[in-house]
């Protein structure tokens, strides 16, 4: 009992005289599941990143089955039995599945030459361990999203690994993936393998966790057993705010004014005869798993596909939205799924990603830019978002994930879109952010906006759609409308 | 298992494809392609260019473009050819040889520090080493034209195979020096292939941040390609003059771009760590096919430049759309 198989005693580390770590001591026994938990920018990252030994702390130590380091490389960090699931998977879409699940340890071996036979057989082994079923000789780069989360998970088992660090492993696999990955969990959990778990996903810690520390502005606020914490408990100690979780009732909007509809819709490849109607006000889920349809819909809809067959209307009028800028004409907005790559300029001021979808408006009848304006402009929408840190010649990149797709929203509402469509609106943002863009998005709504949501977050959807479409391979496969909308009907529908 | 699909979706494919009309075009046109003359000159005027094309290659997989290769090769070859090519030195080529490959590693070493401690983009690096090199050559060293004399001179002459075209009477010698081209080509493919620096230069281009943490020295991976990339070049260099028979500094300059365009054509995606020696080899043929036979289509020699940079471009665009994979979604970005 109480063997503590990894801990870390007194860690510190500051980048650029910011505080990432300050006076971190955490312990984490063999055979249970210690989950890390806090919002964006707590210092989780950090901490996985010292353990593997990819950043140096300022001070403190890190001790591995009784021996203590102040710091370690990643191979030595890897040699002393720590393994690390990256969130980015850091795999190599250039190789092969063979070589993604076998180079570390051919690193870790420590030679000059790399075995094709040995590394089979690692590889081999590696898939076996959680059934793992792709072809070998498959380049990564071909490989579905949800594959490539696998052979991230399988590649970390390759080794006899005493800790295992899992850094949003599920963000990308549907719920019968990740009950595959509870199971390899509690059988490694039995074989005295310590798993370190982060997640967003309040669900997925509760079921699997046996502890759970909390993080916040670089400390470790509390260590505590699961079984001791409720999700009002939880949201607490990330934010350190009582967080009213507002029990409002969805909006129904208006149901005598459609303002979108779709006849038969098909894109080839995505999906086929989808009927949707968009009601005046009212917020629309189009939930479903990975792969359903549901992220090709929601962007063909903002005339990012080429339609097959089908028609859209748009208050009863046909609409021909083949490209952005056409979509930008009807007045629809959209949020994307990734928004690092597809929703803003990471190395430009706020005031820029901002004023980029409605330049025009903010330009001189000649045709210059009026950057004042757009200042101001941006301003107001740091104060009525509730953007931090506040300043509107912050770089995107320096905010967390919550502020980020504030600002990605606020570039939207700027345009005054009269159809809002967004995609996966809260991935990767924390709680206190996330209930502030649920308000939000409530807020425009109640004022006649028409918003469109594609989430394969049930309780989100649950809670912000009074009408629902449940897509499954390509189709929908249910329409739920108010008090049908419940989370195993949900679940049902697209499984 | 053959893939008819998967075939097609390669670049090597068009590549080779291309070429194989090309070389009908000039066959039907001249009778002079398929032949073991036709043969031996394309092997002959491909050779240089093949072993530049590995330095190149190393550059691309792991970082970018290094356009310092020619500046390095000439510095190398130049400081070797005027201490043992001015007829004083009669011993073995093996000593000029090994001179001159160590001044090319050493030239590696610093592209490879300063790429592996800053992690610069490799073409800002290289242009500014590239300026250092030539500018000792020609400053320090006060580079100039001259015959070469003696070992290297014999060396650059002696002849592998020769042949004699039956109907024409023309004839065409591969140089000895080709033995080396294949030399290197085997060492570099074992290094690749079966080493784990050869792997470890393929996660880079990758992705850099996973091949760390996957435990790979990237630092140290960089530094080595590079070194080698510079002993490379050394040799191209050396075996650029012998075959000459003469010093002349300046003659591989500006050569980068061609390389650049014969590797990206080949199927090597820049800082992607896609692509390999097969693709230098496909890339660095079919340009020089190009360059060297377009008069006997009846191409003038103004447009041959820009028949050269159509081909590269059709090339690569072909290329680069056969890797996409089509469906309904328009990729943004």
């Amino acid at each position: 009992m109480n063997a503590g198989v990894l801990s870390v005693e007194h860690i510190s580390k500051s980048f650029g005289g910011v505080h990432a770590l300050k006076d971190v001591s955490m312990q984490i026994r063999a055979g249970e599941v210690h989950c890390l938990s806090g919002e964006n920018g707590s210092g989780k990252s950090t901490l996985i990143k010292i353990i593997s030994g990819y950043y140096k702390p300022d001070s403190g130590k890190i001790c591995v089955d009784g021996n203590e380091y102040s710091e370690m490389t990643p191979s030595e960090s890897i040699n002393h039995g720590i393994q690390v699931i990256y969130q980015d998977f850091s795999l190599f879409p250039n190789l092969s599945v063979m070589e993604n699940l076998s180079i570390n340890a051919e690193v870790a071996r420590g030679g000059k030459m790399v075995s094709y036979k040995r590394m089979r057989e690692t590889a081999q082994r590696a898939a076996e361990k959680i059934n793992l079923k792709v072809d070998m000789k498959a380049k990564v780069a071909d490989l579905s999203v949800a594959d490539k989360q696998m052979i991230a998970i399988a590649r970390a088992l390759v080794h006899e690994a005493k800790v295992i660090i899992m850094d949003e492993a599920t963000a990308s696999l549907t719920r019968n993936e990740v009950n595959c990955l509870f199971e390899v969990i509690h059988q490694l959990k039995e074989e005295g393998v310590a798993i370190v778990f982060v997640s967003h996903k309040l669900d997925e810690v509760f079921e699997i966790s046996d502890s759970i520390t909390f993080f916040r502005n670089g400390m470790n606020v509390i260590s505590c057993k699961a079984s001791e914490i409720n999700e009002e408990r939880f949201s607490y100690y990330m934010t350190g705010r009582e967080i009213q979780l507002s029990q409002t009732k969805p909006l129904k909007g208006d149901s005598t004014r459609i303002v979108l509809e779709t006849k038969n819709l098909t894109v080839e490849g995505a999906f086929e005869d989808v009927n949707i109607q968009l009601y005046k006000g009212e917020i629309f889920g189009i939930a479903g798993q990975l792969g359903s349809g549901r992220t090709e819909l929601a962007m063909t809809l903002f005339g990012m596909a080429d339609i097959k067959k089908g028609e859209i209307f748009m208050e009863g009028e046909p609409v021909n939205i083949s490209s952005v800028t056409k979509a930008k004409e009807l007045k629809i907005g959209y949020v994307p799924e990734d928004r690092l790559t597809e929703g803003l300029f990471l190395g430009q001021e706020l005031v820029e990603n901002v004023a980029i979808t409605h330049l025009p408006q903010l330009s001189s009848r000649a045709g210059f830019y009026n950057k004042k304006a757009a200042g101001e402009e941006t301003t107001q929408w740091i104060e009525t978002l509730s953007i931090a840190p506040g300043k509107r010649d912050n770089l995107a990149q320096k905010l967390s994930g919550g502020n980020q797709q504030k600002v990605v929203l606020a570039k939207w509402l700027a345009c005054n879109p009269s159809i809002l469509i967004l995609n996966g609106p809260t991935v990767g943002v924390d709680i206190g952010a996330k209930q502030d863009i649920y308000d939000l998005l409530n807020r425009y709504a109640s004022q006649g906006m028409s918003i469109i949501i594609a989430s394969d977050d049930i309780l989100e959807i649950k809670k912000l759609c009074n009408r629902v479409a449940v897509m499954k391979g390509g189709r929908i496969n249910a329409l739920l409308c108010g008090d049908e909308v419940t989370e195993q009907a949900l679940v049902e529908a697209s499984i | 298992m053959l893939n008819i699909k998967k075939i097609f979706n390669r670049t090597e494919t068009y590549v080779i494809f291309i070429a194989l009309l090309f070389g009908i075009a000039v066959e039907t046109v001249s009778g002079q392609f398929f032949s073991n003359t036709g043969m031996i000159n394309l092997a002959r005027a491909s050779m240089v260019y093949l072993v530049f094309g590995i330095t190149e290659m190393l550059s691309l997989t792991c970082a970018g473009p290094d356009v310092s290769y020619p500046a390095l090769a000439s510095l190398a070859a130049y400081i070797t050819a005027n201490y043992f090519g001015r007829g004083s030195y009669s011993g073995s080529i093996i000593v000029p040889f090994l001179v001159c490959m160590a001044i090319g590693a050493a030239c590696g070493m610093i592209n490879g520090f300063i790429m592996a401690k800053f992690n610069f983009p490799s073409l800002i690096v290289t242009l500014g080493t590239s300026s250092i090199f030539s500018g000792i050559m020609y400053g320090p060293l006060k580079a100039s034209n001259t015959i070469l004399h003696g070992t290297m001179a014999e060396f650059g002459s002696a002849n592998l195979l020769a042949a004699t075209n039956a109907e024409s009477g023309l004839k065409a010698n591969l140089p000895v020096q080709f033995l080396i081209v294949i030399a290197l080509y085997l060492i570099v493919f074992f290094l690749l292939r079966y080493t784990l620096f050869g792997r470890g230069l393929y996660a880079i281009g990758s992705d850099k941040v996973a091949a760390e943490r996957s435990g790979f020295k990237t630092g140290r991976i960089t530094f080595l390609a590079y070194t080698l990339g510079g002993t490379v070049a050394a040799i191209g260099g050396f075996m650029y003059t012998c075959n000459v028979g003469a010093i002349s500094p300046s003659d591989l300059m500006g050569g980068e771009m061609i390389i650049i365009a014969a590797c990206t054509l080949g199927g090597i995606r820049p800082g992607a760590g896609v692509g390999g020696l097969f693709n230098v080899i496909i890339g660095v043929v079919l340009l020089i096919m190009i360059q060297n036979n377009l008069l006997m289509l009846g191409i003038p020699l103004y447009y041959q430049d820009v028949f050269t940079g159509a081909i590269i471009l059709l090339g690569t665009i072909v290329a680069i759309n056969s890797q996409r994979t089509r469906n309904g979604i328009k990729k943004v970005g």
